[in-house]
C-alpha cells in the first residue's frame, strides 16, 4: 500500500470508530430534545429543541433533592476516601514495617472482589446498626470500595519519590506527617487531583450501593432519581423523558471531566502501569 | 528558630524520651484506611459466608441448611445457566475490545496522525461516560424504531430488525456488545502507552531483517504488549461478571433468563425473591470465582516468562 494510502486508510479506520464511539451517545442526547424518538435522518441533531422531557423528568424523578442528597454524599466520601488513602499510600509506599508487603495485599485483593459479593448482609448488617436511609451509611461503604484502588494508586506515586528526598526532610528533623504534608503533597497533587476526580465519579455514578441501602425516596441519590423516573408506570412509554433524565444524571460527571481532563489524562498516563 | 528547626528539637525531645522501641507510625497511617475497610468490605464478605449456610427471607428466623444453598446453585438448571452467562459477555468485554484496541492503537501510534489527542479522548468518551446514560443510549438504539433498525431497514435487511432486547437469541450478545462499546477506547489506550514504551531498536532491527508491517505487529508489537493483555484481560473479567447496572437497566435480567447474570440473580434473589441464603450463596461463589480467574491469569502470565 502506497505511503498515502496508507495514512487515508488509518484516517478512515479512526473517523469511523470515532463516530462508532460517539453516535449513540450523541443520538440519545439528540432525541431527549425532542418531542419523538425519530431522528432526522439519523442524524444526531435534533429537529427541534423542547425541554418539555427535561421539565418532565425533573419533577417526576424528583432530582432536585437527588441533587442535594448525591452532592452531600460526595462532600463527604471524596475528602474521607481520598485522604485515607493518602495517608496508607503514603506508609506503604515510602516506610519499611512488617507485614506492609501483605497488607497491601489485602487492598489489592479489595480491587477485585466484586460488590455484590457483599450488599445481601451489607444491607442486614447496616440495618441493624441503623445506617440505612443515612448518608453516613452510603458514605462509608463508599469509601470502603474506593479504599483499594486509592491506596494502590497513592503508594504508586510515593514509591516514584526518590529516596534523597526522604532522607533529606527527616535529616531535617520533620516528622512523617509533616514531610507528607510541606514536602510531598505539592509535588502529588496531579495525583490527588486524578483521585479526587476518580472518587467524585465513583460516588456521584454509583448505583447498587444506593439502591440497596436507601429505601426512603427522600434520601435517593441521582442514580436512583433515574430510576425512580424509569419505574413511574406513566413513564413507561416516555422515552423522550427517559433519555432526558439520562442526561440529566449524566450531567455532573460531563462538567467535573471537562473542568479536569488535561489533569485526569495527564494523571493517568504520567504513572506507569505496574 | 525556622519551621523545621523547630521540629528538629521537638523531635529530638521526643527521640531522647521514647528510645528504640516498636515504631507505631506506620501503622497508624494505615489504620483509618483498614479500618473502613475491614469493617465495611471485608466482614461483610465474612458475614455473607455465614448467612450463605442459612435458609432466610431476611424477616424471619433463618433456618439452617448447610451446604443445600450451594447444592441448588448446581442443580438449578436456571441458575446454572446464569452463571454460564458471563463466559459469552467475557468474549464480548475482551476478544472485541482487545481486537479492536491492538488494530486503532497501532493505526494512532503510527507516524503523522493529526488530531492525535482528539481522535483519542474521543474513542475514550465510552468508558467513562456514566453508566446510567451508557444504558439508556442503547436502550434507545436497540429500540424496535431506534437507529439500528432504521439502518437494517433502509438497507433492506428490514427482515433482520427486532426488539433487540427483548430477543431471546439475540439479548445476550446484545449486552455483550454494549461492553465492547464501552471497553474498546481503554483498551486501546492501553495498548498506545504499552507501544510507547516498546524500544524503536526492536522496530529498526525487524526492518533490517526485512519484514512486512505484520510481521513487524506479530513479532515487535505483540510480544511488547504483553503486561497490558494481561491487565486487559484482568478488567475483562471482572467486569464480565459484574455488569450489574447495564443489566438492570437494559434488561432486568430478561427476557425470561437470557441476560441473568450473577451479580443481576443475586440482587433479585436477595431483595425481592426474599431468598437471602440462596442469594449469599450465589456471591460466594461469584467472589470466589473471579479471585480464582485472576489468580489463574496472572499465574499463566508468570509461568511463561
Amino acid at each position: 500500500m502506497t505511503k498515502r494510502g496508507e495514512l487515508a486508510f488509518n484516517y478512515a479506520i479512526l473517523t469511523a470508530f470515532a463516530v462508532f464511539a460517539l453516535y449513540p451517545l450523541l443520538a440519545a442526547v439528540a432525541a431527549s430534545f425532542q418531542s419523538t424518538t425519530l431522528l432526522e435522518g439519523l442524524l444526531p441533531i435534533p429537529r427541534e429543541v423542547t425541554v418539555d422531557n427535561y421539565a418532565r423528568a425533573w419533577t417526576v424523578g424528583r432530582f432536585s433533592s437527588a441533587f442535594v442528597n448525591s452532592a452531600t454524599i460526595a462532600l463527604l466520601m471524596v475528602p474521607l476516601a481520598t485522604i485515607v488513602s493518602i495517608l496508607a499510600g503514603y506508609a506503604f509506599g515510602t516506610m519499611r514495617f512488617r507485614g506492609a508487603r501483605a497488607l497491601f495485599l489485602f487492598f489489592v485483593l479489595g480491587l477485585i472482589i466484586p460488590p455484590e459479593g457483599t450488599i445481601i448482609p451489607l444491607y442486614w448488617d447496616m440495618r441493624a446498626i441503623g445506617l440505612t436511609d443515612t448518608y453516613l451509611g452510603v458514605v462509608l461503604v463508599q469509601v470502603a470500595k474506593a479504599i483499594p484502588f486509592g491506596v494502590f494508586w497513592m503508594r504508586a506515586f510515593f514509591v516514584s519519590v526518590p529516596q534523597t528526598v526522604l532522607d533529606a526532610s527527616s535529616m531535617d528533623g520533620a516528622s512523617p506527617m509533616a514531610t507528607l504534608r510541606l514536602v510531598l503533597l505539592p509535588a502529588a497533587a496531579p495525583a490527588v487531583g486524578t483521585l479526587l476526580l476518580l472518587n467524585f465519579m465513583a460516588t456521584f455514578t454509583d448505583f447498587i450501593t444506593p439502591l440497596v441501602l436507601i429505601q426512603d425516596p427522600a434520601y435517593r441519590t441521582v442514580p436512583l432519581a433515574f430510576l425512580t423516573f424509569d419505574s413511574n408506570p406513566r413513564a413507561a412509554g416516555d422515552v423522550t423523558g427517559q433519555l432526558a433524565a439520562a442526561v440529566i444524571s449524566a450531567i455532573p460527571i460531563v462538567i467535573a471531566f471537562v473542568v479536569f481532563q488535561r489533569q485526569f489524562v495527564k494523571g493517568l498516563l504520567g504513572s506507569s502501569l505496574k | 528558630m525556622t519551621f523545621l528547626g523547630a521540629a528538629r528539637s521537638l523531635r529530638q525531645r521526643r527521640e531522647r524520651r521514647r528510645g528504640p522501641g516498636f515504631d507505631w507510625v506506620p501503622y497508624l497511617f494505615v489504620a483509618p484506611a483498614l479500618a473502613i475497610f475491614i469493617l465495611f468490605a471485608v466482614v461483610p464478605i465474612v458475614h455473607s459466608i455465614v448467612i450463605s449456610l442459612f435458609e432466610w427471607d431476611g424477616l424471619t428466623e433463618p433456618k439452617w441448611v448447610g451446604l443445600r444453598n450451594y447444592a441448588t446453585l448446581v442443580t438449578n438448571r436456571q441458575l446454572r445457566e446464569t452463571f454460564l452467562h458471563p463466559i459469552t459477555l467475557f468474549l464480548f468485554y475482551s476478544l472485541i475490545p482487545i481486537g479492536l484496541g491492538l488494530l486503532l492503537a497501532s493505526v494512532l501510534s503510527s507516524a503523522r496522525i493529526r488530531f492525535f489527542t482528539t481522535y483519542r479522548a474521543i474513542l475514550f468518551l465510552p468508558y467513562v461516560a456514566p453508566s446510567i446514560l451508557v444504558a439508556i443510549s442503547w436502550r434507545y438504539m436497540y429500540a424496535l424504531d431506534g437507529p439500528i433498525n432504521e439502518v437494517l431497514r433502509m438497507l433492506g435487511l428490514g427482515a433482520i430488525a427486532r426488539a433487540w432486547l427483548g430477543d431471546f437469541t439475540f439479548a445476550l450478545p446484545a449486552v455483550g456488545f454494549v461492553g465492547s462499546w464501552v471497553a474498546f477506547g481503554f483498551v486501546m489506550v492501553l495498548f498506545i502507552v504499552g507501544i510507547q514504551k516498546i524500544p524503536t531498536s526492536l522496530y529498526e532491527a525487524a526492518r533490517v531483517d526485512g519484514a512486512g508491517r505484520l510481521h513487524e505487529f506479530w513479532h515487535v508489537t505483540l510480544p511488547g504488549l504483553r503486561s497490558e493483555l494481561v491487565i486487559a484481560l484482568v478488567l475483562s473479567t471482572t467486569s464480565s461478571l459484574q455488569s450489574f447496572t447495564l443489566v438492570f437497566l437494559l434488561t432486568r435480567g430478561g427476557p425470561g433468563n437470557a441476560t441473568n447474570v450473577p451479580a443481576y440473580a443475586i440482587y433479585r434473589a436477595g431483595f425481592v425473591l426474599g431468598e437471602a441464603g440462596l442469594a449469599a450463596a450465589a456471591g460466594v461463589i461469584l467472589t470466589l470465582s473471579v479471585v480464582g480467574l485472576v489468580w489463574a491469569i496472572t499465574r499463566l502470565d508468570r509461568a511463561d516468562r
